[in-house]
C-alpha cells in the first residue's frame, strides 16, 4: 500500500488519537491483518495498553476487526478511509452546521469526536437524560461549548448568541437525531460497520451457500448466476436491516410525554430561525414524535458529506460559467436530488454488485422541486437577458413575502426600461389580488427556473439534462465528477506549466494520440516550442509517447512517435503527492511549533498562565504568540485545501479503489 | 502557315475556357470539350478526332500541350507559353524531371518523389538537373513548414499552396505569432460582444454589509461583494460565518469560502447577462465573414484567410478555455475580457503560475526534490528550504 498515504494517515492518527494508537495503526498498515499476540510481538506495547488503544481505534473505525465463528483468534485490520476522515472532522462539522443549523453541526462535531455514540450517551452528554436532575441544560451546554473551542481552535463567535441553535429540551434533541438520520447525515452502527468489506462479502456467500446450495456448488453457467442474485439479495437484505428507518427504530410509541411543552413554546422560534429551508421538515416546537431507542448507537456518515461537498463544487463550477443565480438553480436541483438513491457516490463495489435496477436512468428532479429547494431571495432575473430588466420576484414562501412583490408582469413594459411605482405595502390592495400576486410570482419562478436549467443543459460541460414536456431535469452525476477531476487536473497543470502546456493537455485529451506535427498545427505553435512543452510534460509523468515503427528495422527515422495524456496515472500521480504534502505540511506544523515557539507555547499552556494571558505574558512573547498562530493556522488552511484536491481525485467519482479494503 | 494559326488558335481559347473555369491552367479537357471550343471560323471545321489530331500534334510538338491517360481515353491541359519555351530546350531526363514536378502543381514534389517518379536514383546526377532547371527558371525549391528538412520543388510561376506554406498563419516558412494572437484576441471580443449583454454593474459600497447589500441589491451584486471578501481572506474558512446574523439571512445559497483565489480575469468588468436558451451564438463562418468583411486584417490576408483557418484559431481558444461551444455556436467563457490593443500581455506565465489549487499552492506542490523528500532523508519538512521560505513571504512567494 502506498507509503504516503500511511505516513499522512499515522500523522493524522497521532494527533487525533495519540502515539500509541498511531504506533499500531503503523504496524496494521505495514503489516496488512494481524491478530492480537502478533500486534503484541511487533509493537512490543504491554497487553493491557494495546487492548485499550484497540477499543479506542474500533471505536472510531479507525480498525476493522474479524472474528471468526471458530476457535480462530481475532483479526485487526486498517481502515484507510476512516483513518484519513480524520482530517475532514471540522470540515463535516461546518457542513452540517451550515446546512442543518447550529445545533446539528455541534451535534455532529460531537459524534465525529466520540467516533460512534449511542442515543442514550449522547442524551447524558446534553443533560437531557431522563436521570439527570437538571432540567435547564443551558449552563452544561455552556460548558459544552467551550470544551469543543478549546479541541477546535475554532474562535467563540462572539456575535452568535448563546442560546440559538442550542438542544434545550429532550424532544428538541430526538427531533434533530431524526432529521439527521433521515437526511442519512448519521448512520446506524451495527455488528457489521466493524467488519471489513471483503469479510463481510464471504459472509454473504457462506450464508447463501448454507442456505440455497447445499451442495456447495456454485459455478456452471446456470447455478453461478444465480449464486451471484443470492448474494445481492441478502447484502441488499443487511443494507435494509442496517439502513435507519423510522418505522423500526422507535422506541416504545407513545412513551414520550410532553412534560415539557411549556418551556419549548418559550424559545420555541430559536432553532428554527436558521433554516427556512421548506423542504425540510422542521423541528417543530409541538414536535411529539416517537423517541429514539437509547441504545441505539449512531455515526457521522461520511459518504453523505462527500455527497454535499461534491455538489458545492459543482456549483462554484457553475457559478465561474454561468452566475451567482443559475449556480443557485443548480444548487437547488442538485438538492432535490440529494435524496436519490442513484444519486450517490457510486463505488466500484457498487457498480460489481451490478444493480440493475438503476442503471442508465439519470436520477431526475421536476421544476416544482427545485422551486421548493431554491433559496427564495435568489434574484433568478438577474443574470439572463430578457427578464433581467424585471423586477424580483419572490416565490412568497420567504422572508420577503410582503416587503417585496412583483410590479410589472407585463415584459414588454419591463423591457421598455419603464419602471412602475411602487405601490405602498398593500394599502389598496384586496387580499385577492395579493393571492393572485402570490400565485403569479410562482408562476415566473417556475418559468425563470426552466429558463436557468435550459441554459444549463446548454452548456458544454453537460451540467444536466432537461426533458422539456416533462419539465424535468436530470444530472449525469458519474460524468461530472470525472469533469470535475479533468478540471482540477487542468488547473494544477496550469499552475504548474503554464497555459500552453494546458492547452496541449486539453488538445491530446480531446483528440486521442497525436503526433508532433499535428500538434503544433493545431495548437498553432512552432514545433520547437511544442517538443519543449512535450519533453517537460513528459518528464513529470503528465503525458506520454508511444512509438510505432514504421518497420521492422525500429530506426528512430523510421518510427511514428504518438504523444497522448492518459488520465488515469496522473490522478494517481497528483494524488500521491497531495498526500505527502499534507503530510509534510503536518510535520510542518510541529517542526515549528518546536522551534522558536516551543518555550512560549509551553508557557501559554501553563495552568496558572491560562487565561490571565494578558497579565503574565510580555509584550514579545504576545508577539511571538500570535505569529505561531499565523503560522500554524496558514499551515493548516493549506492542509484543508489540499484535502479538497484528494475529495475531488479520489472520492467524487467513486472510481477510486486505493481505500478499498 | 495557316494550320499553326490553327493550332495557336486552338490553344488560346483553350486557355481562356481553362482560365475562365476554377482550376485555371489546371483544367484538364478531353477530346468533346476541346471539340467544344472549335464552334467558330476559323476552327469550325475541326469535328472530329481526325480533323484535331494535326493540330494536338503540333501543339504537344511545341511543349504547349501535355498529354494524360484517363480510363476513359485520353485527355489534355495546356501549358503556359513561356514555359512551354524553356521546356522546349530541355535534354530527355531534365524533361522527364520537369514533368514529375509539373503534375504536382501548387504542392510540389519532394526530391525523394522525384527520384522515385523518375527512376533517377543517382543524388548528384538528379541535383545536376534540378540545379539546371532551376537555372533556366523553370523550378524553385519552396520550404515545407510540415517537413522542414524535405527539399521540395515546384514549378517557378505557381505559388505554393497551402498544405505547403502552412496557410495565413505563416509567413516565409514561419509561424506569424503576432498575427495569431491578434486574431485570438479579435476573436475574443467580437464573440463576447456577440454573446453576452454587458450590463453596468451597480457600485458597491464598500462599508455595506452582506445583509443589506442582500436585502437591497441583487443576487450578483452581493456575490460580488462576497468575492471582494474573498480576496482579502486570510483566515480561511473562520472568518465567514460571524460577520452576518443568521436570523436575518437565509441560509447561505451557496459555499461562501471560496477554496481558490477569485480569478483576476473572471471577476473584473462589468455584469454580464446570458442570452437564454436556445440563442444562436457566432460559428466559425459568421466570425470569419466578420474578420474578412470588417476591413481589420491586412487586405491580402483577410482574402487568403480561410474558415478552417478561423475554426483551427477557435479550437485554440477553446482549449483555453476562452470560447465554449453552445449550440454549434461559440461564447466566449463567462469573464473572460479581451486585451486593449496595444496594450501590454496582461497575464504574464508568472501571473498564471501564480494561480492553482490547494497543492499547487503549497511548497510541496511545486517542490522539485518531491521524490527526494521524506523522514530521516537529506530533505524532510524540518530541512525544507521552500517551507521556510513559504512562510516568511505569504503565499505568493
Amino acid at each position: 500500500m502506498a507509503t504516503r498515504l500511511t505516513e499522512l494517515c499515522t500523522i493524522l492518527v497521532e494527533n487525533a488519537h495519540g502515539e500509541l494508537a498511531a504506533k499500531i495503526f503503523t504496524i496494521l498498515a505495514g503489516h496488512g491483518r494481524l491478530n492480537l499476540p502478533a500486534l503484541h510481538q511487533l509493537t512490543r506495547i504491554p497487553l493491557r495498553r494495546l487492548k485499550n488503544a484497540i477499543a479506542l481505534l474500533l471505536q472510531h473505525h479507525i480498525l476493522y476487526y474479524h472474528a471468526s465463528y471458530d476457535e480462530e483468534p481475532t483479526y485487526f485490520q486498517v481502515n484507510w478511509d476512516a483513518a484519513h476522515a480524520i482530517i475532514r472532522t471540522r470540515k463535516i462539522a461546518k457542513l452540517i452546521a451550515d446546512r442543518e443549523g447550529e445545533a446539528a453541526g455541534r451535534l455532529v462535531s460531537n459524534i465525529l469526536q466520540l467516533g460512534h455514540a449511542s442515543v442514550g450517551d449522547l442524551l447524558d452528554e446534553y443533560g437531557l437524560a431522563p436521570d439527570s436532575k437538571r432540567d435547564s441544560g443551558i449552563d452544561i451546554v455552556d460548558h459544552h461549548m467551550s470544551e469543543e473551542d478549546l479541541v477546535n481552535g475554532i474562535a467563540k463567535d462572539g456575535k452568535l448568541k448563546a442560546v440559538d441553535g442550542e438542544v434545550t429540551t429532550t424532544s428538541e434533541f430526538h427531533a434533530l437525531m431524526r432529521k439527521l438520520l433521515e437526511k442519512g447525515f448519521l448512520v446506524k452502527v451495527g455488528q457489521r460497520t466493524y467488519t471489513a468489506h471483503a469479510d463481510l462479502t464471504e459472509q454473504v456467500k457462506d450464508i447463501v451457500i448454507a442456505e440455497y446450495f447445499p451442495t456447495g456448488k456454485v459455478t456452471g453457467p446456470k447455478k453461478a448466476p444465480e449464486f451471484k442474485a443470492r448474494v445481492n439479495e441478502q447484502k441488499r437484505k443487511w443494507e435494509e436491516e442496517d439502513a435507519y428507518s423510522s418505522l423500526k427504530d422507535d422506541a416504545a410509541r407513545g412513551t414520550f410525554k410532553k412534560s415539557n411543552n411549556k418551556r419549548v413554546k418559550l424559545n420555541g422560534d430559536l432553532p428554527n430561525g436558521i433554516h427556512r429551508d421548506c423542504a425540510v421538515h422542521d423541528v417543530d416546537a409541538e414536535y411529539s414524535g416517537p423517541k429514539l431507542p437509547n441504545d441505539m448507537v449512531v455515526r457521522v456518515n461520511v459518504t453523505k458529506c462527500l455527497l454535499i461537498l461534491r455538489s458545492q463544487r459543482l456549483e462554484r463550477m457553475v457559478e465561474r460559467f454561468l452566475g451567482p443565480a443559475t449556480a443557485a438553480v443548480y444548487s437547488a436541483l442538485l438538492r432535490s436530488l440529494e435524496n436519490e438513491g442513484a444519486a450517490k457516490i457510486k463505488t466500484e463495489r457498487d457498480k460489481a454488485r451490478g444493480d440493475d435496477d438503476d442503471d442508465e436512468i439519470l436520477p431526475t428532479a421536476s421544476d416544482a422541486r427545485v422551486l421548493e429547494n431554491l433559496d427564495p431571495s435568489v434574484d433568478l432575473a438577474s443574470t439572463i437577458k430578457g427578464p433581467a430588466s424585471m423586477h424580483k420576484l419572490s416565490n412568497g414562501t420567504g422572508s420577503h413575502r410582503g416587503k417585496t412583490h412583483v410590479l410589472s408582469s407585463d415584459p414588454n413594459e419591463a423591457e421598455l426600461g419603464i419602471k412602475r411605482e411602487h405601490e405602498s405595502d398593500g394599502e389598496d390592495e384586496p387580499p385577492q389580488d395579493k393571492k393572485s400576486a402570490v400565485f403569479r410570482d410562482h408562476t415566473k419562478r417556475l418559468e425563470m427556473i426552466a429558463m436557468h436549467l435550459q441554459a444549463l443543459s446548454e452548456h458544454p460541460k453537460g451540467f444536466c439534462v432537461r426533458y422539456v414536456h416533462e419539465k424535468t431535469t436530470g444530472v449525469d452525476l458519474d460524468t461530472l465528477a470525472n469533469t470535475l477531476i479533468s478540471t482540477e487536473l487542468d488547473i494544477m497543470i496550469h499552475a504548474r506549466f503554464g497555459k500552453v502546456a494546458t492547452r496541449v493537455v486539453r488538445m491530446l485529451r480531446e483528440k486521442g494520440k497525436l503526433e508532433e506535427k499535428q500538434i503544433a498545427s493545431m495548437s498553432l505553435m512552432r514545433i520547437k516550442d511544442v517538443r519543449t512543452i512535450l519533453t517537460e510534460l513528459q518528464f513529470h509523468g503528465i503525458v506520454d509517447v508511444q512509438e510505432l515503427p514504421k518497420d521492422s528495422s525500429r530506426q528512430p527515422s523510421r518510427t511514428v512517435y504518438l504523444w497522448f495524456f492518459d488520465e488515469g496515472p496522473v490522478v494517481k500521480r497528483f494524488l500521491q503527492q497531495t498526500y505527502q504534502g499534507m503530510a509534510r505540511t503536518l510535520q510542518r506544523v510541529r517542526v515549528e511549533r518546536d522551534g522558536k515557539f516551543r518555550a512560549v507555547i509551553e508557557k501559554a499552556e501553563r495552568t496558572d498562565v491560562k487565561g490571565r494571558e494578558q497579565e503574565l505574558l510580555s509584550w514579545q512573547e504576545k508577539e511571538l504568540l500570535r505569529e505561531w498562530r499565523e503560522v500554524e493556522e496558514q499551515l493548516l488552511v493549506q492542509v484543508a485545501r489540499m484535502e479538497d484536491v484528494v475529495a475531488v481525485l479520489r472520492d467524487f467519482s467513486g472510481r477510486d479503489t486505493s481505500l478499498n479494503t | 502557315m495557316a494550320e499553326v494559326r490553327l493550332s495557336d488558335q486552338l490553344y488560346d481559347r483553350c486557355n481562356q475556357v481553362a482560365n475562365s473555369s476554377d482550376e485555371g491552367f489546371k483544367k484538364v479537357f478531353n477530346q468533346a470539350e476541346i471539340l467544344n471550343v472549335c464552334d467558330s471560323a476559323p476552327l469550325d471545321h475541326v469535328k472530329g478526332g481526325s480533323t484535331l489530331l494535326p493540330l494536338l500534334n503540333q501543339l504537344t510538338a511545341e511543349a504547349l500541350l501535355i498529354t494524360l491517360k484517363k480510363t476513359s481515353g485520353n485527355c489534355w491541359s495546356f501549358r503556359p507559353r513561356a514555359a512551354a519555351k524553356g521546356v522546349r530546350s530541355l535534354s530527355k531526363d531534365e524533361r522527364m524531371v520537369y514533368e514529375v514536378i509539373e503534375s504536382s502543381y501548387e504542392r510540389g514534389e519532394w526530391i525523394r518523389g522525384i527520384k522515385n517518379k523518375t527512376g533517377i536514383k543517382d543524388s548528384p546526377s538528379m541535383e545536376k538537373l534540378l540545379k539546371a532547371l532551376q537555372r533556366a527558371g523553370l523550378i524553385k525549391n519552396v520550404k515545407n513548414v510540415k517537413a522542414q528538412n524535405q527539399k521540395t520543388y515546384m514549378l517557378s510561376y505557381l505559388a505554393p499552396s497551402d498544405e505547403i506554406t502552412g496557410g495565413s498563419f505563416y509567413d516565409a516558412g514561419e509561424l506569424d505569432e503576432s498575427l495569431v494572437e491578434e486574431l485570438s484576441n479579435l476573436i475574443v471580443f467580437h464573440v463576447r460582444q456577440m454573446s453576452w449583454v454587458e450590463e453596468k454593474r451597480k457600485r458597491i459600497k464598500k462599508e455595506h454589509s452582506p445583509i443589506l447589500v442582500r436585502d437591497e441589491e441583487d443576487q450578483t451584486t452581493a456575490g460580488a461583494a462576497d468575492t471582494a471578501g474573498g480576496k482579502k481572506r486570510k483566515r480561511g474558512t473562520t472568518a465567514n460565518n460571524d460577520t452576518h446574523d443568521i436570523e436575518d439571512s437565509p441560509p447561505p445559497p451557496k459555499q461562501r469560502s471560496h477554496k481558490h483565489a477569485p480569478d483576476p480575469e473572471t471577476d473584473t468588468g462589468p455584469n454580464q447577462l446570458a442570452y437564454q436558451a436556445g440563442h444562436a451564438y457566432p460559428t466559425a463562418a459568421s466570425i470569419h465573414s466578420y474578420i474578412t468583411s470588417n476591413n481589420i486584417i491586412r487586405a491580402v490576408k483577410a482574402n487568403s484567410l480561410t474558415v478552417d483557418e478561423v475554426q483551427n484559431v477557435v479550437n485554440v481558444l477553446v482549449w483555453d478555455e476562452k470560447l465554449e461551444e453552445v449550440n454549434g455556436g461559440y461564447r466566449t467563457v463567462r469573464g473572460v475580457t479581451f486585451k486593449q490593443p496595444g496594450e501590454e500581455d496582461d497575464e504574464p506565465e508568472e501571473e498564471g503560475k501564480k494561480r492553482g489549487n490547494g497543492l499547487t499552492e503549497a511548497p510541496c506542490g511545486r517542490c522539485p526534490v518531491i521524490d527526494l523528500c521524506g523522514n530521516g532523508g537529506l530533505i524532510n519538512a524540518a530541512t525544507c528550504v521552500y517551507f521556510d521560505r513559504w512562510l516568511n513571504h505569504g503565499e505568493g512567494a
